[in-house]
């Protein structure tokens, strides 16, 4: 057992492991900004290595770029904000995974950033360019869906946005 | 990305989306469509709105040129953009004569009455942005004749069960002295129906026609008053009916209102804060005292914050500007911002009748888009069409129209930039 005095300074590593096989070491206490895997800590799953099937290595470097930046002790609010600023830039796509691993990992700020970040992305655009994005096939008539437009015209007025990023 | 991407995310991105896009994207497909227009979804987006802060603003006169009650929205989004203004014409179109009562704006809906100009006892819940309108059902009780009553009501948001509720307070006509229990009875959106409310009624009567209602904290609140002893003698107090738990309170006013002639008294609500006026007209002065409570349920908070003295005009505040400008108009239909501290005035030329202003904050939602009737367009242009015998005048005013529209537009630019209401 650990002394009082040496606890507060010792450190602990994970390891997390991507779908595609990498693997990355992270301390404990950032980590676990991620409910799911401080559940993971808290059953005695930490001694081993930490799967994560469902995030692929790209996305768990920015996932993990972001729980550093965000970990209580090393960064300030203006940096923190910076920080989110040009996380969010990243291709709509990429956002897309990110929201998907925030949501498997439980990362509550995580998942309201990307969610906040998508809904900005696509708020001007145009239904056909949201189909695209998210892989929809509409299933209305050009009449069905003449109606709809045809309730409240004004909503497909203005410079609409055709571009899928 | 996998081949479809999971619906939760999808509902937790379009919960965030503002309404305009997401009455364009119902066109995404049939599932998208029905998802966007489900009561859930519509709860889930209404309590996204009310963590930011209000966007916009509404406006409503009755038009003295086109001879038309016209609503104007203003829109700002984060970056302080406005929007052009929104106009629109009544819900009602052509069934009420001159304008109808504006009960409140809540979440993006209107309750409107018919009761100042008509007795055909209508109500009516209005979303001008996605243009639905629900005709509340006639109430099972209190208008066999409704003549014999008035009315009074209450608009608002009931956050506990997250349900649009009215509540309706008819009183005898002219009983003034022996105030009979009035009969109340209150709406659910959820629901559709009335049900006859069956709990404690207090003894108040409030001011035909002039009252106006005030929500604040999920309560809403009239100026009324309570006989005492024997006699005509009446005191002043705030009537307050809690939408949530669906009880009647009461609020004591300022020592200094409660022997006021009640005629003179308004509720009103600024900034979360219960706000009463307090008007004294004369023949050749008119002036409004503006109290506020400063801490909801205290009495002791009540605080004289702003007084609007205006010589010979009659007045009427509309509401208070973050920078403690007071919106009013004047007696010909001039809307003005008043500075109580160097008691200056900015008038605008805006052509409307006396009482039939009416400025409050709004919020754009997706209520109703599940219940409500899909209202035929109403903006300027096709409305004129249907007035035949009107078309030359109509032409002939199209320049001062469009004149006072843009001005309109830079005043409430102005206004907006100074700060919401």
């Amino acid at each position: 057992m650990a002394e009082a005095s040496s606890s507060i300074t010792e450190k602990f590593f994970l390891t997390l492991k991507s779908s595609d096989g990498d693997e990355f070491v992270l301390e404990e206490s950032i980590a676990i900004q991620s409910i799911t895997i401080k559940n993971m800590v808290e059953d005695g799953c930490s001694s081993s290595v930490i799967p994560l099937s469902k995030v692929d290595t790209e996305t768990l470097i920015k996932v993990i770029e972001y729980m550093k930046m965000h970990s209580s002790t090393s960064s300030n609010e203006e940096e923190i904000e910076n920080f989110d600023k040009k996380f969010v830039s990243n291709s709509i796509n990429t956002i897309l995974n990110i929201l998907e691993a925030a949501n498997f990992l439980d990362i509550n700020n995580l998942l309201e950033l990307c969610a906040e970040a998508v809904a900005n992305r696509i708020k001007n655009k145009t239904p056909e360019a949201v189909r695209k994005i998210f892989n929809i096939t509409s299933d209305f008539t050009p009449e069905e869906e003449a109606e709809i437009r045809n309730e409240t015209p004004w909503a497909f007025e203005g410079n609409l946005d055709h571009s899928l990023d | 990305m996998s081949d479809y991407y999971p619906e939760e995310l999808m509902v937790q991105i379009f919960s965030r989306l503002p309404p305009k896009s997401l009455l364009r994207f119902r066109c995404i497909s049939k599932s998208w469509n029905s998802q966007i227009s489900s009561p859930e979804f519509i709860s889930l987006h209404t309590l996204r709105i009310l963590l930011k802060p209000s966007t916009g603003t509404i406006m409503r006169y009755f038009s003295t040129i086109e001879r038309k009650e016209r609503y104007l929205i203003v829109r700002r989004d984060a970056s302080a953009y406005v929007d052009p203004v929104i106009t629109l014409g009544s819900p009602f179109s052509g069934r009420v004569r001159y304008y109808c009562r504006i009960v409140g704006v809540c979440n993006g809906v209107v309750c409107l009455s018919n009761d100042l100009f008509g007795y055909d006892n209508l109500l009516v819940l209005w979303n001008p942005r996605i243009s639905r309108c629900l005709t509340l059902s006639t109430p099972a009780h209190c208008c066999d004749n409704v003549w014999t009553y008035k009315f009074v009501f209450g608009f608002g948001f009931a956050i506990k069960m997250r349900d649009y509720k009215v509540v309706k307070v008819a009183y005898t006509h002219g009983d003034y002295q022996d105030l009979a229990p009035p009969k109340v009875e209150v709406y659910a959106l959820s629901s559709g129906i009335w049900k006859e409310f069956d709990g404690f009624i207090p003894d108040t009567g409030v001011i035909e026609y002039f009252w106006t209602q005030a929500v604040v904290c999920g309560k809403v609140h009239w100026t009324a008053y309570k006989r005492t002893g024997e006699g005509r003698r009446v005191e002043n107090l705030i009537m307050v009916f809690d939408l949530n738990d669906e009880i009647f309170q009461e609020l004591s006013l300022p020592e200094v209102l409660v022997n006021e002639i009640p005629l003179n008294l308004n509720a009103a609500e600024c900034r979360e804060l219960l706000v009463v006026y307090q008007y004294d007209i004369r023949i050749w002065s008119s002036s409004c005292s503006i109290r506020v409570m400063k801490q909801y349920g205290d009495t002791e908070s009540w605080s004289k914050e702003y007084n609007v003295a205006l010589g010979h005009e009659h007045l009427m505040v509309l509401g208070i500007s973050d920078n403690s400008e007071i919106l009013l108009t004047e007696s010909i239909g001039m809307l003005a911002l008043y500075n109580p501290e160097t008691q200056k005035k900015e008038s605008f030329c805006i052509p409307g009748t006396e009482y039939s202003f009416y400025f409050d904050t709004y919020q754009e939602s997706l209520v109703l888009l599940d219940k409500g009737v899909v209202l035929p367009p109403l903006d300027l242009p096709s409305e004129k069409t249907t007035d035949d015998d009107e078309d030359e005048e109509n032409d002939a005013e199209n320049a001062p129209q469009s004149w006072m529209h843009y001005l309109m537009h830079q005043y409430l630019t102005a206004f907006l930039g100074a700060g919401n209401i």
